[in-house]
């Protein structure tokens, strides 16, 4: 089976699931580097395409590197910033001389229902979402019992193991609701009625975001400062992303049995904190 | 979004029409309006950019004093007021975002519902109840402040570690500095960043010669650009899934390079300490103050 082949099988097996190619078709999820006409020799699923991740899919005897996020540093994946750039041209050496092809997947993941995004991350936090409609992208988890933030936040990072994860709110608020992002795709408060905190992956500070997009963490902290303790907890983007990738590798195992198939995550890019 | 160009359209005649209407601005106190237009005249702006402008308050009110801050949460409304200060010259928005939607990728219309819901949501109507308690005004400056001084926000900010002589580059400065390892810098910047938002990327051991300098929120295509004649890029804010992703891969790639992301809030404090000292001359007779916002992460112990 060829990269090509693979991907039609991908986008079949996801409009059977009722998840069909949209009109626009995707500008993310394309290949990005390689010959999408070569034999697979195995393929690897990840959260972002690092080169560290290309070097171990090498060792593993792979040569398709099915990634949720972009291999050229932007979100759009045109390299046309990078011209002369060192960096880029080892990525794109090292995928050339080990004959990788790239595909990105992450459209698709989000389009799936359930989003293979949040469905992975729920599944490693050990949470389930609470039946929400059809139009509310982002679940919510109502707890068993209220327990502190300070539980929550020693609860995600024990089962995420990131280090470089940040909260804001008071560690001793109780919560009950909590609102899950993954990534960049983050919940506001306002998703749906009474949501003490988020979990997510991602969010910018400040008002550089353009409503709907807001300043998660002001917005706790006033919250909080005015008397509804509210809470945001961010596990970064790997944090929450990467885990998506396993339910990817999962189901593509599913119905392309003759491949080997393996997740490996890219990992945090931070390193621990002093 | 209407509330904002009304209150903007409010400051356009708040210099004339609102001085007379006042009867502290008869006797001489400068208004609100009128210190925005003397802040105006000084940066050499004619109008607000962008989503500056008066956001909370009345240009006609009397200025006891001004606090300068870079996001005007509640916490610091109080800490404002309690310096005697009732006009605050903050540097983000008391929304929490900019109301513009041009090129934001969203549905038209989404970022005005967005920001109608959230002016009705308790959050906001509590801080801007007690803004009106606390008889504080909000401004939000901060383009056309960067336009008119450019170099300053990075140059304070590198200051703090001792650097000095940047050169302009791209969003930011670069900075030649005395060699020293990334775990040196870290420590440094641990002082600043009180509270656990602070993250890196790079060996600790990595020594670190010029720094690529941007406070608040770095983009990627200036910032990749900058790191490939720098070593280290200190910011505040960026996205993970790209600037990040190329400092990851530049070790591997055999041309290490670091990052230090602060925080947002945290990189740009001495900036707010610098706008405070500027605006003194500027505002004659008028208390001038900076005050601290303190990081909204932490960390558990």
């Amino acid at each position: 089976m060829t990269p090509r082949e693979l991907v039609a099988r991908i986008m079949a097996r996801a409009e059977a699931e009722g998840a069909p190619a949209p009109a626009q078709p995707s500008r993310r999820d394309t290949f990005k580097v390689g010959d999408p006409d070569v034999q697979i020799t195995g393929v690897v699923t990840t959260g972002m395409s690092t080169l560290d991740v290309l070097r171990r899919t090498v060792a593993a005897g792979a040569n398709m590197v099915i990634t949720h996020e972009a291999t050229f540093f932007r979100d759009d994946d045109i390299p046309d910033f990078l011209e002369g750039d060192p960096i880029y041209a080892a990525k794109v050496a090292f995928a050339r001389e080990h004959g990788v092809v790239i595909w990105r997947d992450h459209d698709l993941t989000h389009r799936m229902r359930p989003d293979q995004m949040f469905e992975g991350q729920l599944k490693l936090l050990g949470w389930t979402a609470d039946a929400a409609p059809p139009e509310q992208r982002m679940p919510v988890v109502t707890l068993p019992k209220p327990m502190s933030l300070e539980r929550i936040v020693r609860h995600v990072v024990e089962k995420t193991g990131v280090t470089s994860y940040r909260v804001a709110g008071d560690p001793k608020m109780q919560v009950r609701r909590v609102a899950v992002g993954v990534g960049y795709a983050m919940p506001s408060f306002q998703v749906a009625p009474d949501i003490d905190v988020i979990v997510g992956g991602e969010a910018a500070e400040g008002s550089d975001s353009q409503l709907p997009t807001y300043d998660l963490a002001a917005f706790a902290v006033d919250s909080t400062a005015l008397g509804q303790p509210r809470g945001l907890v961010l596990l970064g983007h790997m944090g929450t992303e990467d885990i998506g990738m396993q339910v990817v590798a999962d189901w593509i195992r599913s119905f392309a049995p003759e491949i080997p198939v393996q997740y490996l995550p890219a990992g945090e890019p931070f390193g621990a904190p002093l | 979004m209407s509330e904002f160009f009304l209150t903007r359209r409010q400051l356009a005649f708040a210099g004339g029409a609102a001085s007379l209407a006042s009867p502290v601005a008869a006797q001489g106190k400068l208004t609100v309006g009128e210190a925005l237009a003397k802040v105006r005249q000084a940066i050499g702006a004619s109008a607000d950019a962008g989503a500056e402008g008066l956001l909370l308050g009345a240009a006609d009110q009397p200025v006891r004093g001004v606090a300068v801050a870079a996001v005007p949460t509640a916490a610091v409304l109080q800490a404002a007021a309690k310096r005697g200060c009732n006009l605050i010259f903050a540097l983000e928005s008391p929304l929490y975002a900019r109301p513009g939607e041009a090129g934001s990728g969203y549905p038209p219309g989404s970022g005005a519902r967005a920001a109608a819901a959230l002016k009705a949501e308790p959050v906001y109507r509590g801080k801007a109840a007690l803004a009106a308690r606390l008889g504080v005004s909000v401004v939000r400056l901060n383009e056309s402040l960067q336009a008119s001084r450019p170099s300053l926000a990075a140059d304070t900010l590198a200051a703090r570690f001792g650097w000095s002589g940047g050169e302009t580059a791209g969003q930011g400065r670069m900075y030649a500095i005395k060699p020293a390892p990334l775990s040196a810098l870290l420590r440094q910047a641990s002082r600043l960043a009180d509270r656990g938002g602070l993250r890196h990327v790079g060996a600790k051991d990595m020594m670190i010669r010029s720094v690529l300098v941007v406070p608040g929120k770095a983009d990627v295509v200036p910032s990749v650009q900058g790191l490939q004649k720098a070593d280290l890029l200190l910011t505040g804010d960026l996205r993970e899934w790209e600037i990040v992703e190329y400092v990851a891969d530049s070790a591997p790639a055999g041309r290490p390079r670091a990052l230090i992301a602060l925080g947002r809030t945290v990189s740009q404090q001495p900036y707010v300490d610098a706008i405070a000292e500027w605006l003194k001359p500027v505002l004659p007779g008028v208390p001038v103050t900076a005050v601290r916002n303190a990081d909204p992460f932490w960390r558990l112990a």
